[in-house]
């Protein structure tokens, strides 16, 4: 038995080496490949590139954090949740006094997980929201030196007008506690509805849909494989879900969303540090603040790990040097004053500092005192596990997606293989359950084929996404290109009732696209009352400003296909939904 | 042939060139070589960590020509884990060596480094509320948790109000690390068991007997880390609302008293050690895997290392004491000597009890 087991290891070692260096390969030629088309891009842009900062990639996705003196022999590659864009300054305090050059890659929380369990890729560090994720994906135990960075609870956001309606809060932004029994009410009568992030995608709403079942279960202790079978928990559950009006991949960009649209978008579920963070844009804005609401019952919260990656490549001490310089009383400062706390216990370790004091303020529902912290005992992995299956295969709201794909005839070739392959890892059930975003049996899929006209829309209903697939695959594209065309059809193909589901247009094209239907298309979306987001996955020729109108117009974001793997970014966007 | 003074001269420095320059290769030859360091690299249980990071350990183990990695593992996962090209394992019991000797891990060359009581760590305001219910007892400053009625009351499905702590929520309970893969958790599940044994070493009858009673203590607490050390960073982090009371090793607060003073200065007012009645001792077993590894064992047995783990790390020496009077932490409430000990289980019982917990995960 022993024999066997230890003989399945040492040849699951040498399996993975070879694997691992044709990786390494692939990645210095992807690398070669898109620093030649950066070239070329930058050759053909010209002069309105017109970003500002020193990096060329896109910020959203990765930044870079240079030491004021330069002087850094050393670069840390760290893959990092979304939400630390919002501590750039303590970051940057930590690369000036280390010396070290940081690089942060954003993604979500169930994506370094799987980095971790594939031996954390090119990283030479994480840095999740949650020390669980470390946990559950350090399955080759490469981690070292975790440490909390800072501590910040996962709360309800929620406009101050709004929460006084609800009788929440009072006139000087004062909150009373609020019980998830009083949410769910909220939410049948149709007075409350919320964004937050995908379970499955983010941890902010990994973290809150735990905390929420937990509260559910009223046993106030933690969940367990028996509490997610319960049918009770599980209806009341999808009550509270069905008030979700806007999912997303990630917190930081939920939050933007949301300060972008404040009139429309009224509440969220997102960590107490970025519901600060909008209420200094709101206020600025001379917009009504979110307050921050404490659910009374359980709440959790996120602990923010940096911890090395040992993948034998030598960085520890510039990791050691960057991580002491992170937890330094001047980077602690940054961070409270970014709206983290630092101190131990979830308190503030700087709670009289200027700065502190704006971020920390009572008058947006923040509470200081470890009081209302109510943090709810997590439950173990397996349980974790289970319930993010339950989430989403049955207990989310169900998505309406429709996918309008670029038929053109330069889409012939490559473009048109990454576009089925793009839709297997989105809607393959047994692909798309690889990264938590398969179907579920009330979800509905339309494929909106176009070419310099729309074609017939095909519909998928719930799991059975076959079809729908393979007409993908066999038809063939030519002609030119319409997106606007394409765009009018998905309004036409939209939920008789969208309040049952959470919506989004998903565009993909390799093109210019001629603009006659512009206007049509502009005119018949602004006039409808349901306005759904319009990702776009660029490609190839796509021109990016007609992209960026579409998310500007409809509070969505644009998806760089350009680069890497093509299934990669089917993946992300429909993790957005 | 004719010397002239000139060629005299010539002659003259030019030996002395010769002199210097083998005079410099003889000096240098005497010198001890530029050491060339060997990297050794093995799995090391969290709590140590420290131990192996710090300054002044790295330049005793140069000294004997060592370059000293590891990699964070729990006790009982190290012996699961590929140990392919790795020196040494360290876990924290001889229950996790014999688990990885039924295993197939060669331990012939393991010996004993350090010893570390498993403790309780909590807040201030649950200690005194246990102490007024009677669970605990607050005596010559030392804080001691009555472990045969902590039992009772898990096992009785009592609330933290039942127990004394208005504050809480839900039932009372005691959180570890995973028992199935780390050390302290690991222990702490065999001292319920042997609790629940009437406090003789619990046995493969009595595990029968008790393993309901044992599954429904450890579904308690939900999540679990797999490491010492990360939860006890959770629990100073996150606060008494997360882990009201830990199971941890002693060491663990000494060692941040030493090395960490700003958040020794942030906590202790509020948290408290605790030593459970009885408790049970987590031993450090080194096990070297080849030649390398056999250096590093004798350097961490050396007097020089025992000194430094002790006073910067808070281990103990192989004979349960440190190298000096543990008052020098000035942590408050701390023993200088653990009189009630209780011994493990035999490994049969062990392996039960594993599996008894793997189950119930």
């Amino acid at each position: 038995m022993t024999h066997s087991t230890q003989q399945q290891a040492l040849s699951g070692a040498s399996r993975n080496a070879p694997q691992r260096t044709l990786r390494t390969r692939l990645m210095a030629a992807t690398a070669a490949l898109t620093a030649a088309v950066m070239l070329l891009a930058g050759c053909s842009s010209g002069g309105n590139g017109g970003d500002d900062g020193t990096t060329t990639t896109d910020p959203s996705k990765s930044q870079t954090f240079t030491p004021k003196n330069g002087g850094s022999s050393d670069t840390l590659k760290i893959a990092s949740g979304s939400e630390n864009r919002e501590v750039a300054a303590a970051i940057q305090q930590a690369a000036d006094e280390s010396g070290v050059t940081v690089q942060l890659d954003y993604m979500g929380s169930l994506d370094i997980m799987q980095s971790l369990k594939r031996g954390g890729d090119q990283y030479d560090a994480v840095w999740p929201a949650s020390s669980m994720w470390i946990s559950m994906g350090d399955t080759q135990h490469i981690v070292k030196d975790e440490q909390s960075t800072s501590t910040t609870p996962i709360v309800f956001g929620i406009a101050k007008q709004k929460a006084v309606k609800l009788g929440w809060a009072d006139a000087s932004g004062k909150t009373k506690p609020v019980s998830t029994a009083d949410l769910i009410k909220a939410v049948q009568s149709g007075d409350l509805t919320f964004s937050m992030t995908s379970a499955t995608q983010s941890n902010s709403g990994a973290s809150a849909y735990l905390a929420f079942l937990t509260a559910l279960s009223g046993k106030n202790e933690a969940l367990t494989a028996a509490d997610l079978d319960d049918s009770a928990l599980q209806q009341n559950m999808k009550t509270l879900l069905s008030g979700v009006n806007r999912s997303s991949g990630s917190s930081d960009w939920l939050k933007d969303m949301v300060v972008k649209d404040s009139g429309r978008f009224d509440s969220m579920v997102n960590y107490e540090s970025l519901v600060i963070a909008a209420d200094k844009e709101l206020t600025a804005a001379g917009k009504d603040p979110l307050l921050a609401v404490y659910p009374s019952d359980g709440i959790a919260v996120s602990d923010s790990p940096l911890g090395y990656v040992d993948r034998g490549q030598k960085l520890d001490d510039a990791f050691a040097k960057f991580q002491k310089a992170l937890s330094s009383k001047a980077s602690k400062r940054l961070f409270e004053q970014a709206g983290r706390r630092t101190g131990l216990g979830g308190a503030l370790a700087y709670a009289t500092d200027a700065k502190v004091k704006e971020s920390f303020r009572a008058e947006w529902g923040i509470t200081t005192g470890s009081d209302s912290l109510k943090a709810i005992a997590m439950p173990s992995a397996t349980v974790i596990t289970k319930a993010l299956d339950v989430y989403q295969r049955n207990l989310r709201k169900p998505s309406w997606t429709v996918w309008v794909v670029d038929y053109s005839g330069s889409m012939y070739g490559e473009g048109k293989d990454g576009v089925v392959g793009g839709l297997k890892a989105a809607l393959d059930p047994r692909k798309a359950a690889q990264s938590m975003i398969e179907p579920g049996s009330n979800d509905v899929n339309i494929l909106i084929p176009f070419n310099s006209n729309a074609m017939d829309a095909i519909k998928a209903q719930g799991t059975d996404t076959a079809s729908l697939i393979d007409q993908a695959r066999t038809l063939d594209p030519s002609g030119g290109t319409n997106i606007y065309d394409g765009l009018v059809q998905a309004l036409y193909n939209m939920p008789s009732d969208p309040s049952l589901y959470t919506t989004a247009i998903v565009l993909m094209t390799d093109g210019q696209s001629s603009t006659q239907d512009k206007t049509k298309f502009t005119n018949i979306y602004q006039q409808n009352t349901f306005q759904p987001p319009v990702f776009s996955i660029m490609f190839a020729e796509a021109d990016p400003t007609q992209l960026n109108d579409l998310a500007e117009l409809s509070n969505a974001k644009v998806f760089d296909g350009r680069k890497g793997d093509l299934a990669d970014v089917f993946r992300q966007v429909k993790g957005y939904n | 042939m004719r010397i002239t003074k000139s060629k005299i001269i010539g002659l003259v420095s030019l030996l002395v060139v010769f002199l210097l320059i083998g005079g410099i290769l003889v000096w240098r030859g005497a010198q001890p070589k530029p050491t060339q360091l060997n990297e050794v690299n093995g799995y090391l249980g969290g709590e140590k960590i420290g131990l192996f990071d710090d300054a002044r350990f790295k330049k005793l183990a140069e000294a004997q020509g060592l370059d000293v990695n590891y990699r964070k593992a729990g006790s009982l996962a190290m012996m699961d884990a590929d140990r392919k090209g790795l020196d040494y394992l360290f876990p924290s019991s001889r229950a996790a060596v014999e688990y990885g000797k039924a295993k197939g891990v060669d331990t012939s060359k393991g010996d004993i480094v350090f010893n570390s009581p498993i403790v309780l760590y909590t807040h201030k305001p649950v200690a005194e509320a246990l102490v007024k219910s009677g669970i605990m007892s607050h005596d010559g400053g030392v804080y001691r948790m009555d472990m045969a009625k902590a039992v009772d009351a898990m096992v009785n499905n009592k609330t933290w109000a039942d127990v004394g702590w208005m504050s809480g929520y839900g039932q009372f309970r005691i959180d570890s690390t995973d028992p199935v893969k780390s050390n302290s958790g690991n222990e702490y599940a065999a001292l319920v068991a042997t609790v629940l044994n009437g406090g003789q070493p619990a046995t493969t009858t009595s595990l029968s007997r008790d393993s309901a009673k044992i599954s429904a203590i450890f579904s308690k607490s939900g999540w679990m880390e797999t490491s010492s050390e990360d939860s006890f960073n959770q629990f100073l982090n996150l606060g008494v609302g997360s882990k009201p009371i830990m199971v941890g090793y002693e060491s663990q607060i000494l060692d941040l008293a030493v090395n960490d003073p700003d958040a020794w200065n942030q906590v202790k007012d509020d948290v408290v050690i605790v030593y459970p009645t009885p408790t049970v001792w987590s031993t450090h077993v080194f096990i070297p895997t080849d030649a390398d590894g056999e250096i590093l064992l004798k350097l961490l047995k050396s007097s020089d290392v025992q000194k430094l783990a002790w006073e910067r790390h808070g281990f103990r020496s192989a004979d349960f004491r440190g190298t000096s009077s543990i008052s020098r932490f000035k942590v408050p409430g701390t023993l200088e000597q653990i009189s009630a000990a209780s011994e493990l289980p035999n490994n049969d019982a062990m392996q039960q009890l594993i599996d008894i917990l793997s189950k119930g995960q």
